[in-house]
């Protein structure tokens, strides 16, 4: 792991391997965990913060390979692998453990079909397709299990607000400039701020403090992740005004 | 109809879904009037296409498969056309360019050497701006991307109605959660071929039409994998109701 | 019924055409989708610039995600509060608008910085009053563009009986509605307003790629001044697209048989190609061949 000393570089990369068994032992206890709290439940959102930071990893990993589609598709790609799965599997009442496994089978046998078949030669397409399709899962598995009825209504606000929150942190920082730690930094804050969205949700539909304290936490999570984020960035960044003209050409 | 014929009916179109993406001419530099087809990525636009096929197909869901199916290609084929006529409007009048396909011109095509459109016979050479590689969507392409519209709509109401088939049994909200999961399937399948095509097609004239067996192959294996969980799941939730 | 249908077609063609229209100064308003790629090239070859380099997503799924919000929102709120259905899908669409045009800022301001934070190499600068000016412009197109189509939703599920549920229907309209107008709007914004210093009437070829007008109609250019240009043609031929997408497949619908509206569409598909061809064929002898230094 870098220690935070080199700029633009970022030191060597996390691998995403860790990444991703990290996300899967917080993930896998935080939904576990969901049918014990009760209504304390917002005790565990910052377990599932890692699941979106390994997709997100998942995402950069893949799109900075240029596969000749969009970082955007690989991203709603992956979440539709995780999302159907785990749809379809709620419906049965599987285990969690059945579904996450599921999507990544799902998301190993389209990487092995895009690499064997389609011939991309992108060495880690196979792992990282099915780290982002497993992750995306565990995360949408949790964030069902936060409501307790009218779940299936939510379903497609669920399905479209992982994707963002998974895509963008590689699609806004894409650049000469860009490393997995601000990458990731990005995806912490962006992760705060997608918890704090189904928050807002739940406590629409119920107004009690499971709601309010999902928020809570998420606000707190999303002060500490974007001073991070920023500290990176005015580390990187060229310079920033109030205002100003370009100087090579005023 | 049983529960294994949906599952086929799935398969088929996860199939259907993923050679339609070779049909719809798409290319994200036709932003900048640099590119035949349509100006932007192949897997988002046939997405666009199917969805509104399937929420077209929703309208028939009492109807039968046959009525829902149709309804669907249409539904499909009415946005790309659209699309078609809005870019080449854009195209026209905001940029001043004719539609023309620029790999026909430069006689890439699978038509061979022959630098004219395959439908119309009109030359497309000296329309191209020099360092582009065409513009707009020539007639060929359009109807090119009519037939992708047909196939995809077919294909995703194909989808729909196999998962709907199979929910209906087992949930309250059928209609909806399976149009979640045909739009899940959907979109799996067309990713596929994007990373065959590599961003960029102009259609059935385009030689990366060649490739469709690669296509149709690697959405054959991952449609049978989706609707081999779908199939389970229902089956067995069914049998937990009984 | 049939009154019933008719004025739900008309309601749904009217909020599409100015959903897409929205929608579109939406994405050009922050240079997102395709010709985001111009913007970001442009510092490689020293052409810094004052742009909003608002890269949230492609259009489609960042459209969804608006519209799925505000409509999930909408839906909860109306079936909560127990209005009347007309005031209590307004009102719940509004506030589920408010919502997402605030997210819509914030991944557009994270996205903003993050980019320029990478161009170090290029010496591109961040300028707070280039992000800033152009962000609540932006942000009042999104409340626009979801909040019709959060009524539109409505409209195809309650008026028009659509089995799926609005959120359902409001992503999925999200979805096709982005995709329509990053292949039409944006054509206007990357092959005319970026370079409006080559002549009218050619596509940019790729080794001209990246070379964008930085400079405005006075000083450098700032995002509030694209909407301006692309409000007069690129927006209205989105709305155009997306509305008789809408109000075609609608009105088909009001005989009632599943079949009159299929054969309905696919003679007004046969119809628009054979205008598609006409307009091919106008701008052929109207513009003719390409001619170098014309």
């Amino acid at each position: 792991m870098s220690t935070g000393t080199s700029a633009t570089s970022g030191g060597a990369d996390i691998p995403s391997l860790k990444l991703f068994l990290i996300s899967i032992i917080t993930g896998l206890a935080a939904i576990y965990l969901q049918g014990y709290t009760a209504a304390y439940v917002f005790i565990l959102i910052p377990l599932i913060w890692p699941a979106f930071v390994s997709s997100a990893n998942g995402v950069r990993s893949l799109a900075s390979y240029g596969l000749g589609t969009g970082t955007s598709s690989i991203g709603y790609w992956g979440t539709a692998v995780g999302a159907t799965t785990v749809y379809a599997g709620m419906q049965m009442g599987l285990s969690p453990i059945v579904e996450i496994s599921a999507a990544l089978a799902g998301g190993a046998i389209t990487g092995i079909c895009a690499q064997k078949i389609i011939k991309m030669r992108i060495p880690v397409m196979v792992r990282e397709s099915a780290i982002l399709a497993a992750s995306t899962a565990v995360i949408i598995r949790f964030l069902a299990g936060l409501f307790p009825e009218q779940v299936s209504l939510l379903f497609p606000l669920m399905y479209i607000a992982v994707t963002l929150a998974v895509l963008h942190p590689y699609n806004g920082s894409m650049g000469a400039g860009e490393n997995q730690r601000r990458t990731l930094w990005l995806s912490r804050v962006e992760a705060s701020m997608t918890t704090a969205v189904f928050g807002l949700v739940l406590l629409f539909i119920f107004p009690s403090m499971t709601g309010a304290g999902i928020i809570l936490v998420s606000a707190l999570g999303f002060a500490i992740f974007i001073r991070g984020w920023y500290r990176m960035v005015k580390k990187e960044i060229y310079g920033m005004s109030w205002t100003g003209f370009p100087a090579a050409e005023h | 109809m049983d529960p294994v014929t949906a599952m086929f009916l799935i398969i088929a179109g996860g199939v259907l879904v993923g050679v339609c993406v070779h049909f719809i001419p798409a290319s994200a530099v036709g932003a900048m009037s640099a590119s035949t087809g349509i100006a932007t990525g192949p897997s988002m636009l046939s997405f666009g296409a199917g969805l509104s096929g399937i929420l077209s197909a929703s309208f028939a869901l009492d109807s039968g498969l046959a009525a829902m199916l149709a309804s669907g290609a249409a539904g499909s084929t009415l946005m790309v056309v659209l699309t078609i006529l809005g870019g080449n409007l854009v195209n026209a009048f905001g940029t001043g360019v004719p539609p023309v396909s620029g790999q026909t011109a430069s006689g890439q095509s699978v038509l061979g050497s022959s630098t004219k459109d395959a439908i119309t016979g009109w030359e497309q050479k000296p329309f191209v701006t020099p360092g582009t590689d065409g513009h707009g969507m020539p007639v060929q392409t359009a109807i090119s991307g009519v037939i992708g519209g047909i196939i995809g709509g077919l294909g995703g109401a194909m989808v729909f109605f196999g998962v709907q088939f199979m929910f209906v049994p087992v949930s309250q909200e059928a209609a909806g959660l399976s149009g979640m999961i045909a739009a899940g399937i959907f979109l799996i399948n067309c990713v596929l071929p994007a990373y065959t095509l590599v961003g960029k097609t102009e259609g059935m004239f385009d030689r990366k039409m060649l490739r469709v067996p690669k296509t149709f192959l690697s959405c054959l294996i991952v449609s049978t994998f989706l609707a081999l969980i779908i199939y389970s799941t229902s089956t067995y939730a069914s049998m937990g109701a009984t | 019924m049939l009154q019933l249908l008719l004025l739900g077609s008309a309601l749904a063609g009217l909020l599409a055409f100015l959903a897409a229209i929205f929608e579109n100064e939406d994405s050009d308003a922050g240079s997102a989708s395709n010709p985001n790629s111009q913007v970001q090239l442009a510092p490689q070859i020293e052409h810094l610039h004052r742009y909003y380099n608002k890269a949230i997503a492609g259009e489609p799924p960042q459209n969804a995600l608006w519209a799925a919000l505000a409509a999930t929102i909408a839906y909860i709120l109306y079936s909560r509060l127990g209005m009347d259905p007309i005031p209590g899908v307004i009102l719940g669409s509004v506030l589920g608008a408010l919502i997402a045009s605030l997210l819509q800022g914030m991944y557009g301001s994270l996205a903003h910085i993050s980019r320029i934070a990478s161009m170090k190499n290029f010496k591109q600068m961040l300028y707070w009053d280039s992000l800033l000016s152009p962000l609540p412009l932006s942000m009042t197109y999104t409340f626009f563009s979801a909040l019709c189509l959060t009524l539109l939703s409505f409209v195809i599920h309650g008026l028009l009986g659509s089995p799926f549920p609005v959120p359902l229907i409001a992503m999925f309209l999200g979805f096709t509605l982005g995709a329509i107008a990053s292949s039409t709007g944006d054509v206007h914004y990357g092959a005319e307003r970026l370079y409006q210093h080559y002549t009218f009437g050619s596509g940019i070829a790729i080794s001209k790629q990246g070379d964008i007008d930085v400079k405005g109609e006075y000083g450098y250019r700032n995002s509030v001044d694209t909407p301006y240009f692309t409000l007069r043609f690129g927006g209205p031929v989105t709305g155009l697209t997306f509305g008789l997408l809408i109000l075609i497949d609608t009105l088909s619908r009001t005989s009632g048989s599943v079949w009159t509206s299929v054969i309905l569409e696919f003679s007004i598909i046969a119809l628009i190609l054979i205008f598609i061809i006409y307009l091919e064929k106008y701008t052929r002898d109207r513009y003719g061949p390409f001619e170098e230094g014309k």
